[in-house]
């Protein structure tokens, strides 16, 4: 034990930096196909969105960008996809960071939006809008007066959806896609001005402060990180890259743990040789 | 035959495994990187701003100016004073970014301070007060408690309420490990988002390519002399 | 003239609030068109803050080229890849246009994802080396983390079904206590400091003493 430690004490960085990336890569080229369990925050989205009857609306905020991609977007995807299958529900979709265009149109064309369903009919696509918490307030007061273009530069007036859809009387629900504050944007906004039925797909940093939201009802549901996404791909029965990656989760884990327990393993033991 | 996606994705290939180099030491792959995203984040976001300006002042400044419409025509107000925001780097004329980040700051706050007050304060208190019928919800609403009582600072404050803050403390060092293990999730999630793009034909290859390059430089630098390696 | 504009600032600071608040309160239409109105002017504004961060990137390293500063060919590489991505995004009128993507999925994509990521290894190496419960606070953090983290993953649930659930336990108590006791600190933290900024007691957000 004590060579393991004197080892350990001398190049730890490496070691465990290699150790890390073996426990991570092995399960990602030999996947052990752990199961993964659904909880009550991902049900309570699921069961919302199940609820959705023609002619509601989904807003779908979003905030991805390349350094959250891998929590956030496979959470997305499982959303968009849900929403899309539900008949006559439409679905407006909008950016709160620089880059939340650029994945959109990438998640549209993933799930073939534009072949099953019509644009302007049933989704929109309003791009960025900068300004933060005003952008929010903005398009929960009045859209049109926010915005006259969409994504594409096209008008709001000629798109049929948008002729019903005025401000966020006129949501359904929101379902904000983040690591960053606009989360409490949209419930400061939507769900305390409008009582608007809200819910986040959030990376797991951000998910203990919208927990306490959830145990005091105030958001109907909380996707969380990777786990949420693999948890949504398996009530929607659509296989994605979020399942694949929680083997890999349950080994790195398990390595924090060792290493922890480790680390007052030897605190302990030099309190020994102390004495 | 190298395509434009099998070139993006040796490019990003080669990136990745530059910016994972600062694990073996700082080195000039990995700054290439870090100035690389610098560069093309402040890029997109100079895109970002232009497009938005064009469509939510432009476009509103064309169509008052077209039909009359004052409220149209008041938005040249908001573009002077975005334009007045990047007087901010000179010393003469600083003062002229003032109004602009005041009527930021204004609108910011008084949205936050609506929103928060019914979230954040109301909102949270009603949840804590959930029907005492169950020991959990009792447990809970102790836990509040405890743990607000270790933010008030004041010493007869907390002299008057004995053990309780302590018990707070305690509760917040749950919570505490609850972002401890959150953020170790979230963390591991990017890394196995990067690594699921590495683990693709022909991107793979360049990981031994990488170790091997480091192993020789290790190699290198234990042969090098301890004055020779400083510079 | 500075002096004009300093007090100019300080009526926007108050009256823009007012307006705002009192609509949430009043609902009149003519308040709520002006503060509809002064909400989308602040986006405007918010729009044109995105490009400051490319000037004062130009200002210095510009600076540091023209002067051949240490590093300086660095410099050279960021503002070429800046003025790519500028060049790149406005010719082509769309920044999910083919030729953005590409560049955009080879240099940001990439990049940004592993500089985030890379804290999963400096915390493994500092839970290793610093996660040390050398206090009773300490260790209720460590064993809380702990069975958070096998709830969190899969392997916890087959390892056994109960350390999930006391993970479940920790986290729903921490979840409406220590949370919620931040979350209400927040919001009176933030509405404290906000009317301290509009009442103009809080000097430092529009340069102090300036």
């Amino acid at each position: 034990m004590m060579i393991f430690r004197e080892l350990l004490s001398r190049n730890y960085k490496q070691i465990i930096y290699l150790a890390l990336f073996l426990a991570l890569a092995i399960p990602l080229v030999n996947p052990i196909g752990l199961p993964v369990p659904v909880q009550k925050t991902t049900m309570g989205v699921y069961n919302k969105i199940e609820s959705l009857k023609p002619g509601d609306v989904a807003v779908v905020g979003s905030n991805i960008g390349a350094a959250i991609y891998a929590e956030v977007y496979p959470q997305y995807i499982a959303i968009l996809e849900h929403l899309f299958r539900k008949e006559g529900v439409k679905v407006l979709l909008v950016g709160h960071g620089t880059e939340a265009p650029i994945w959109a149109e990438k998640a549209l064309n993933e799930i073939n939006a534009y072949g099953r369903k019509t644009y302007g009919a049933d989704f929109v696509h309003l791009g960025y809008i900068a300004g933060e918490e005003a952008a929010v307030a903005g398009l929960c007061r009045d859209i049109h007066a926010l915005l006259k273009v969409d994504y594409k530069g096209r008008p709001l007036t000629d798109l049929p959806m948008m002729k019903n859809i005025k401000s966020a009387k006129d949501f359904t629900i929101v379902m904000d896609f983040t690591a960053s504050a606009d989360s409490q944007y949209w419930l400061n906004q939507a769900y305390a001005t409008y009582g608007t039925a809200v819910g986040f797909g959030l990376t797991a940093i951000k998910v203990p402060d919208a927990y306490a939201y959830y145990t005091a009802g105030q958001i109907f549901g909380i996707l969380e990180s990777l786990s949420g996404a693999a948890q949504y791909e398996v009530l929607i029965r659509r296989p994605g890259m979020a399942a694949q990656g929680m083997d890999a989760q349950s080994l790195a884990h398990l390595l924090y743990i060792a290493l922890m327990v480790l680390c007052n393993a030897f605190v302990v033991m030099e309190r020994r040789v102390k004495k | 035959m190298i395509d434009a996606a099998m070139l993006s994705l040796l490019i990003s290939t080669t990136l990745i495994l530059a910016v994972y180099s600062i694990l073996y030491r700082e080195n000039p792959a990995f700054r290439i990187g870090e100035h690389l995203m610098v560069g093309a984040t402040v890029g997109h976001a100079v895109v970002l701003a232009v497009f938005q300006i064009r469509d939510l002042a432009w476009r509103k400044l064309q169509s008052g100016i077209a039909t009359g419409n004052i409220a149209g025509i008041a938005y040249v107000i908001p573009m002077f004073l975005g334009v007045f925001l990047y007087f901010q780097f000179t010393s003469k004329f600083r003062f002229l970014a003032r109004v602009s980040i005041a009527l930021m700051l204004a609108v910011g706050l008084s949205l936050s301070i609506r929103g928060l007050i019914f979230v954040n304060v109301i909102g949270q208190i009603q949840g804590a007060l959930a029907p005492l019928t169950t020991l959990p919800n009792i447990a809970y609403l102790i836990g509040v408690v405890c743990a607000l009582l270790y933010f008030v600072y004041e010493r007869r404050a907390s002299e008057a309420t004995g053990p309780l803050p302590k018990i707070g403390r305690y509760v917040l060092m749950l919570t505490m490990g609850a972002y401890f293990a959150n953020t170790i999730m979230g963390r591991l999630s990017i890394v196995i988002g990067t690594l699921t793009s590495l683990f693709v034909v022909p991107a793979w290859y360049l990981i031994p390519v990488a170790f091997l390059v480091i192993c020789a430089d290790a190699l290198i630098r234990r042969k090098t002399p301890k004055s020779a390696k400083a510079g | 003239m500075a002096g004009v504009w300093r007090k100019i600032a300080s009526v926007v600071l108050l009256v823009a609030p007012a307006i705002i608040l009192f609509d949430f309160a009043l609902k009149n239409p003519t308040l709520q068109s002006v503060a509809t109105d002064l909400n989308n002017w602040a986006v405007v504004v918010g729009a044109f803050a995105l490009g400051i961060g490319a000037y004062s990137l130009v200002l210095r390293h510009g600076r540091m080229i023209s002067k051949r500063r240490p590093e300086w060919p660095y410099s050279i590489m960021l503002l070429l890849t800046m003025f790519t991505f500028i060049v790149t995004g406005l010719v082509t009128g769309s920044i999910t246009s083919p030729q953005y993507n590409w560049i955009y999925t080879a240099i940001v994509m990439p990049v940004s994802s592993t500089l985030y990521g890379m804290n999963a290894f400096f915390i493994a190496s500092a839970s290793y080396r610093a996660f040390k419960a050398k206090s009773w606070e300490a260790l209720v953090l460590l064993v809380a983390a702990i069975f958070l983290m096998l709830k969190n993953a899969p392997i916890g649930g087959v390892i056994s079904p109960v350390l999930p659930q006391i993970g479940g336990i920790i986290w729903d108590f921490a979840g409406a206590t220590g949370m919620r006791a931040l979350l209400i600190g927040i919001g009176i933290g933030t509405l404290a400091l906000g009317l301290r900024v509009i009442i103009g007691q809080e000097k430092t957000p529009l340069g102090g003493a300036e």
